[in-house]
């Protein structure tokens, strides 16, 4: 067995005390944001991760393996702004050119399927697990190095692979052993559709987005009346946040609109949790069409899943039709990703009970 | 066991109408006044447990889930931008931001303001709204150098620590006291009932009947 070894001092000693600079600051081991596991930790990590694809593995999924880093230039096609301002870049020593420590996988396996893999037979249902790199002041729950496990289905428009892509990841939840969970369904769609006319400005349309994904009505009113919106159109968007419940919020929504684009959207995610119903899944769902994260990325249903114990979501997806084109291979895609480690913080605190008051 | 509603509500000035607020929803949690050492109380009938924190941790609790929900300063909440929803606007703990400085002596007729726009010399800011002061002054174009404080702002220009102030006024009458005056509001706020993005799903039909019942409460 081959021992690392730490200049200067013992390795067991460091861990006590970091070594001190000649500035006087200590300097630390690690850095923020990523974790070490000790065999136990890796143990459970791994058999977490195993178990998920072992399950992908069964619903025909096959594994593919991507790069840790790739050309800026490639891989910004494929990726919002916001994400690359988070990324890790650097500078290729042989080329000069950026190169970024991947921040998602999801644009990887687009452009695989866009280019190495674009005479296979669709459909083509592709999973991964890896770890992907996002600079985030480190709190509630946000790592830097984030272990991920995710699916992409390429090649199909229909329901049907939307609802498979919801139905898998619950399945793989209660694999896991997760029961208490709920699985948030929206439709970029239709809330795209009611928030299309204020494209036109641009800082009006974020500050609008800015205040709807906060469900801030009281903000979201001001905004709105500030920006000389007409009542109609203020009512409409102010309902958008009452968009969130059971089942009637199907009915709110299509009284909402009668623009053809949304009116197609909710019928699709009519479709979506018909399916699931039948499924048995109802109990775990709720809607929310007043989600509007990412939604320059996907196009149509979209879904983020909650678990107790964990204060964010532990993973979502959703229908991404307009990505692969962009690597030169146009298909509907559907995909999601879920979060190893908050699903380990969300069985922890299931099997502790709940909080040590409670 | 039932799952309990965990509210987060902040000492200081926005207890006593945060737990008026609680009485009018009928959450009458044992033993909470604005003088309880005690920092969780419970409301077993009501199915709620009412923890006591400092204002300007209340967003780390909800962030985090440690609370559901929880009662903040829209200041606090512009500042530590933390990813809560805020369906509510509670209208009380009304108060500004603001931007002031001292007000110009009578001989010196060009203030400090005036001076620093040919910017002679970098502007500095003392303020505890660090981030809300970045992008005010980002927008205006206007480069500064910010002085981090915790308290008693409006001394830092006194003594020649900052050449301006960004803070927190209700009436105003602080800043008077010490011979400042606005030079612009930067935001108009108020206390804002927040939401875990995990717990209005996870706790759905509770919670969403819970702000149901607040914005009643709030609009009479």
């Amino acid at each position: 067995m081959s021992r690392c070894r730490l200049p200067i001092l013992d390795a067991r000693f460091l861990i006590l005390v970091p070594f001190m600079k000649l500035s006087g600051k200590p300097k630390t081991l690690i850095p923020k944001g990523v974790a070490t596991l000790l065999p136990e930790g890796a143990a459970r990590r791994r058999a977490i991760e195993r178990s998920i694809l072992d399950l992908f593995s069964q619903w025909g999924y096959q594994e593919v393996i991507t790069p840790l880093f790739e050309y800026l230039d490639v891989f910004s096609l494929g990726v919002g702004e916001n994400i690359l301002d988070h990324a890790y870049k650097f500078v290729d020593r042989a080329t000069g050119r950026m190169m970024v420590l991947r921040p998602d996988v999801t644009p990887q396996v687009a452009r695989i399927a866009a280019t190495l893999m674009r005479d296979q037979p669709i459909p083509m249902r592709l999973c991964y697990s890896a770890n992907v790199f996002r600079h985030e002041e480190e709190h509630a729950g946000r790592e830097r190095e984030i272990f991920q496990v995710g699916g992409e289905l390429i090649g199909l428009s229909d329901v049907e692979a939307d609802a498979e892509m919801v139905a898998l990841a619950i399945e793989i939840l209660k694999k896991v052993g997760l029961k208490s969970f709920k699985v948030s369904l929206g439709q970029m769609a239709y809330t795209r559709g009611l928030l299309e006319s204020f494209r036109s400005s641009p800082d009006f349309f974020q500050k609008i987005l800015h205040s709807v994904a906060k469900k801030e009505a009281f903000q979201l009113e001001e905004l709105l009346k500030g920006g000389k919106v007409d009542l109609k159109k203020r009512k409409q968007i102010l309902a958008l946040l009452d968009l969130f419940g059971g089942e009637e919020v199907f009915k709110k929504a299509s009284l909402l609109t009668n623009y053809p684009p949304c009116r197609s959207a909710l019928k699709r995610l009519k479709a979506v949790y018909g399916i699931l119903r039948s499924s048995g899944y109802q109990d775990d769902l709720l809607i929310d069409l007043g989600e509007v994260r990412g939604l320059d990325y996907y196009t149509g249903t979209i879904f983020e899943i909650f678990a107790d114990g964990v204060g964010s979501e532990l993973g979502g997806g959703g229908r991404y039709d307009q990505l692969l084109e962009k690597f030169g291979a146009a298909s509907p895609s559907t995909g999601f990703a879920l979060h190893i480690e908050r699903i380990q913080m969300a069985l922890e605190h299931a099997s502790k009970g709940a909080s040590v008051f409670s | 066991m039932e799952k309990m509603l965990v509210i987060a509500l902040p000492k200081g000035r926005l207890l006593d109408p945060s737990i008026l607020l609680l009485k009018q929803l009928g959450i009458l949690p044992k033993g909470l006044t604005e003088s309880s050492r005690r920092l969780i109380h419970d409301a077993e009938d009501a199915g709620v447990r009412v923890l006591l924190v400092r204002a300007v941790d209340i967003a780390t609790y909800v962030e985090y889930g440690a609370a559901d929900m929880g009662i903040a300063g829209k200041d606090l909440l512009l500042e530590q931008m933390r990813d809560v929803y805020e369906p509510v606007d509670l209208v009380y703990g009304s108060c500004k931001v603001v931007l002031a400085q001292p007000e110009p002596k009578e001989k010196d007729l060009t203030s400090k303001q005036e001076g620093k726009a040919s910017l002679q010399t970098k502007l500095r800011v003392a303020t505890k709204y660090p981030n809300i002061t970045e992008s005010y002054f980002l927008e205006k174009g206007i480069p500064i150098e910010i002085v981090k404080l915790y308290g008693s702002i409006e001394l830092a220009p006194l003594v020649g620590l900052a050449d301006q102030i960004v803070d927190l006024s209700s009436s105003g009458e602080t800043l008077r006291a010490h011979h400042l005056s606005v030079v612009e509001e930067i935001v108009q706020c108020s206390a804002r009932l927040i939401v875990n993005r995990a717990s209005l799903r996870l706790k759905y039909p509770m919670i969403q009947s819970m702000i149901d019942t607040i914005k009643k409460a709030v609009k009479v």
